[in-house]
């Protein structure tokens, strides 16, 4: 489907899922089928409650689905015992939240550093590759500040360096510009973008934010629990702009 | 992992001191209780201490030491004729007035002993020497005594002060130390004979025979000789235990069946007990609460349940040792008093903090069952409602 | 705010610290205060010389059994010859009643001997002189002189005269006996002793008065060159008990001082206890069997009658 793209990753096939009983019963996601390729942003846009959550939810192998098939790097996620795929999670998978979920009586190093520490990780080692992370996306000489110091952008972007310090070849973005404004937003993005995206790599973003749909390297448009448009967009920026820009964004 | 559950765990100072005051509380209430209420248990036992003798004859029906029928003079030769008997001699133990100079009256708790070998003579003397006993009309007294019988607060009782036992004339020859009677009358020592003068007269005056056994037997083995042969209840007297023919055993039991006293301190315990639980665990749940959503962000990104549940295990357990340990920090000021004082009563027998430690640990894993409970319910997925 | 929480968190973690380290202190504190261990009394009692014997409470007494001297009659003590611990032989006078009143008696009885014995002189100096007449009439013995019935007078007269001495005699030795009976009341009223021995108790002095009660006695005799001990067995032990065996006594207050006894014989009646525990209201229904045993003195303690002692029976297990 994308010839500018690496392999397939993830591949989500006839995925239905229903919530709640009787006369409330929704049906959050109607026989979607989607796909994701190494190496490319995907964004799944769509207005509130129309299962673009649901869906990145059940790709995380956070959430059940009732039928279909969700397949990620070759593993059947939705039939996975809960154990295999907590373990599946901590080393496939880099997650950036909406409300940031940085742990506010630590530091931000032991922050990013959590997902190292989850996969076993020695705690001096986890910091020094987490202040690393942390470097790279600017906040490199604030690492022993607690979180709450730090402003709505900054937060995020410790989140980012969380999302990526373990590696993961998949990262998934829930509305990551929802808690920021505008310009912050697009600075955020804009780093995300040029940290995040590798070869190796696949990132999904939920949003609803049009501002940043520029940032996508493709977009799922989602309505009523079903994917109604998908369109591919030109890149724009060289993959070697990272590093000039993360020191633009620390300075600025 | 245990720096980040500690450090979550620190980071919250208000919950954090809240949790460990709960705690706190919690340990002192059962550990302060529970010793004041071995303490009182342990003066009912006070004359087996300060009598000190391996054995105990006594009337066949008699269960404590406070209140004893009277035997018979020749009892004590019966006891005596048994084989695996050593020594036996006569006790008198009874509560007595003391008139002092100035008119008012103290009850005193008297012991009469064999003044030929003085068997039961007080243990440690402070001032004076037991051979004087011997003296006429003379008394021991012990150390509560120099205050209580005191003429004024600035003239405490001295050695070769009088006083009037039952209109009669008592000299104190000598100041010693021992333990408190549960009555809190002091205890006043003279010879046998000269306690039955002090008393109004009765038909029968021995209290008890105190005996040891023979060399080559156990206290244990005499005392069942002896209760075979004289049909007399024989004690040992060896300190509280699990043995039925032990006196202090034996009259800790009465009380705890005949008074209310295990009842009212068992409800403080409890209390202490509901009022830790009841904070404690209130307070971690509320901070797991707090907590639910970068918890359930550790779950996400991979964290699994026996992890997470480590986690608010160390952090409970954390809690629980500090406070536990403040706990018994302030009990051992409480109890530096006490025993100075010796009053209130303590005696904190080494199975009390420890059960007290059990207890606040499985408060503090009830705390935490609580909130693995409540963090199992939570579907990673809900991190993603914002 | 983090100051403030830094502070905290360490000092809560040092206050818990000291808080076991406190408690430790408190148990050792307590262990310091706790009443030392149970031990043998301060003077240890006599050992048991046999592991199988009865015990008993005895009493020294003086081989002869002591006798309690009593009052013939109760009165006020005139004169006492003895002191405790004089040696006295048998028949030696101890003590004298007050014999006054006796005496006073026996001086009026004396007088009467005297008119008594003043009548038979009379008495004779009458008869002889009725016989002097009678012979004078019967020397005649013209029967116109004389008539028969004045003779016959006469001589009843002289019969008179014989019987008139007699009874004057009787009198004399009915007075005579009447002092005697008063001289011996008299004597009896000076105590001697009944055998040979040592006085150890004196209850009476001059001048008292001393009521003959049976159980207060005036004096107790008693042979204190060889003492014996009277052992009280309870009677729960009697059956224990049997004739011939070996005792060992001690004394009450000082159970070094050991004593080998010999048996002399048991009294085969059980009586009630008598208290030796010094209080006089005792009631007590113990009852007991005494064993009587003798013993020798020891050469260098001195004991006495009287003393209490604690009494070892070899005796086989019931």
């Amino acid at each position: 489907m994308n010839e500018q793209t690496g392999r397939r990753v993830v591949t989500v096939r006839a995925v239905d899922k229903h919530f709640g009983t009787g006369p409330t019963r929704i049906h959050a996601l109607k026989n979607v089928s989607l796909e994701a390729f190494a190496g490319e942003i995907l964004m799944l846009v769509g207005p509130s409650g129309c299962g673009k959550t649901t869906l990145l939810s059940a790709i995380a192998g956070t959430l059940r689905v009732e039928s279909g098939e969700i397949d990620v790097f070759g593993k059947p996620v939705h039939a996975m015992r809960n154990a295999d795929l907590t373990r599946f999670r901590a080393a496939h998978i880099g997650f950036i939240f909406q409300q940031f979920n940085l742990i506010p009586t630590i530091g931000i190093a032991e922050n990013v550093a959590v997902p190292l520490l989850i996969r076993g990780s020695r705690t001096a080692e986890a910091v020094d590759r987490a202040r690393a992370a942390l470097e790279s996306v600017g906040l490199g000489a604030r690492w022993r500040e607690r979180p709450l110091k730090l402003s709505g952008g900054e937060q995020q972007r410790v989140a980012i360096a969380r999302a990526l310090v373990h590696e993961p070849p998949l990262v998934i973005c829930d509305e990551p510009t929802a808690a920021l404004d505008a310009r912050n937003g697009e600075i955020v993005l804009e780093l995300f973008r040029n940290v995040a995206r590798s070869p190796d790599r696949a990132v999904i973003i939920v949003t609803h934010d049009n501002r940043i749909f520029s940032y996508a390297d493709r977009i799922a448009r989602m309505d009523d629990g079903e994917i109604i448009e998908e369109t591919l967009q030109p890149r724009t920026e060289p993959p070697h702009f990272i590093h000039e820009h993360a020191h633009a964004v620390s300075s600025a | 992992m245990l720096r980040l559950a500690l450090k979550m765990l620190f980071g919250d100072t208000a919950k954090y001191l809240m949790l460990v005051v709960g705690l706190f509380f919690a340990t002192f209430l059962i550990v302060q209780q529970a010793s004041v209420f071995c303490g009182l248990m342990s003066w009912t036992t006070s004359t087996l201490s300060n009598v000190g003798a391996p054995i105990f004859v006594v009337e066949e029906r008699v269960e404590q030491i406070n209140e004893t029928n009277p035997l018979r003079d020749t009892d004590v030769a019966r006891v005596r004729s048994v084989a695996g008997v050593k020594w036996a001699m006569p006790l008198y133990s009874g509560i007595q007035r003391v008139r002092l100079d100035d008119g008012s009256y103290k009850t005193v708790q008297l012991l009469g002993i064999d003044s030929a070998s003085l068997a039961g003579s007080p243990g440690r003397m402070i001032e004076g020497n037991i051979e004087d006993l011997r003296l006429p009309n003379t008394v021991i007294i012990d150390e509560l005594a120099v205050t209580r019988l005191a003429r004024s607060p600035d003239r405490p009782i001295r050695v070769g002060d009088r006083f009037e036992i039952n209109d009669i004339e008592a000299r104190v020859v000598g100041i010693c130390d021992a333990k408190r009677s549960f009555t809190g009358g002091p205890y006043v020592w003279t010879t046998y004979e000269r306690a039955l003068q002090y008393t109004p007269a009765s038909r029968k005056m021995l209290s008890a025979v105190i005996a040891a056994s023979a060399d080559g037997l156990t206290p244990s083995q005499a005392a069942v000789e002896i209760s075979q042969t004289t049909g007399l209840r024989a004690f040992v007297n060896e300190g509280f235990g699990d043995n039925p023919n032990d006196f202090n055993t034996s009259t800790i039991w009465w009380y705890v069946r005949n008074t209310g006293i295990p009842v009212s301190f068992g409800t403080t315990v409890i209390i202490g007990l509901i009022v830790g639980i009841a904070i404690s665990c209130q307070t971690f749940y509320a901070f797991v609460l707090d907590n639910i959503r970068h918890l359930g962000a550790l779950k996400a990104m991979g964290m699994s349940n026996p992890r997470l549940s480590l986690i608010l295990l160390i952090q409970s357990a954390t809690v629980g040792m500090i406070g536990f340990g403040i706990g018994l920090l302030v009990c051992s000021g409480f109890a530096y008093i006490a025993i100075q004082n010796q009053q209130p009563p303590f005696m904190m027998p080494w199975q009390i903090p420890v059960a007290a430690f059990g207890i606040i640990q499985t408060i503090c894993f009830i705390a935490a069952l609580l909130g693995i409970i409540r963090l199992s319910a939570y579907e990673p997925a809900m991190v993603f409602r914002a | 705010m983090t100051l403030l929480s830094l502070i905290l968190r360490y000092a809560t973690i040092v206050a818990s610290i000291a808080g076991l380290v406190a408690i430790t202190g408190i148990s050792r504190l307590q262990a310091a205060k706790r009443m030392p261990a149970v031990g043998d009394p301060p003077l240890p009692p006599a050992a048991k010389p046999w592991t199988s014997s009865v015990s008993a409470t005895g009493i020294i007494e003086a081989l002869s059994e002591n006798i309690a001297v009593g009052v013939p009659q109760a009165g006020i003590v005139s004169e006492l010859r003895v002191q405790v611990n004089d040696p006295v032989k048998a028949g030696d006078p101890l003590f004298r009643i007050d014999d006054r009143e006796l005496r006073a008696q026996e001086h009026a009885q004396q007088a009467r001997i005297g008119v008594a014995k003043a009548s038979v002189e009379v008495a004779v100096a009458q008869l002889a002189k009725t016989r002097a007449q009678l012979a004078r009439l019967e020397a005649l013995a013209d029967p116109r002189a004389v008539s028969v019935e004045d003779l016959e007078n006469k001589r009843q007269d002289a019969a008179l005269a014989e019987a008139q001495v007699a009874a004057a005699r009787a009198e004399t030795a009915a007075a005579e006996s009447d002092l005697h009976a008063t001289q011996l009341l008299i004597e009896r009223l000076t105590v001697r002793a009944p055998r040979a021995g040592t006085v150890i108790q004196c209850n009476i002095r001059p001048g008292e008065y001393a009521a003959a009660i049976a159980g207060d006695p005036a004096l107790i005799l008693g042979d204190t060159s060889r003492l014996q001990i009277r052992a009280d067995v309870d009677e729960q032990n009697a059956t224990r008990i049997r004739p011939g065996q070996r005792g060992m006594a001690s004394l009450k207050g000082d159970p070094q001082v050991r004593m080998p006894l010999e048996f002399i014989r048991l009294e085969p009646f059980v009586i009630p206890k008598v208290s030796l525990t010094g209080a006089s209201t005792e009631r007590v229904d113990t009852r007991v069997l005494q064993v009587i045993f003798a013993f020798d003195k020891p050469a260098d303690t001195p004991v006495y009658v009287g003393q209490q002692v604690d009494v070892f029976i070899e005796a086989p297990q019931p």
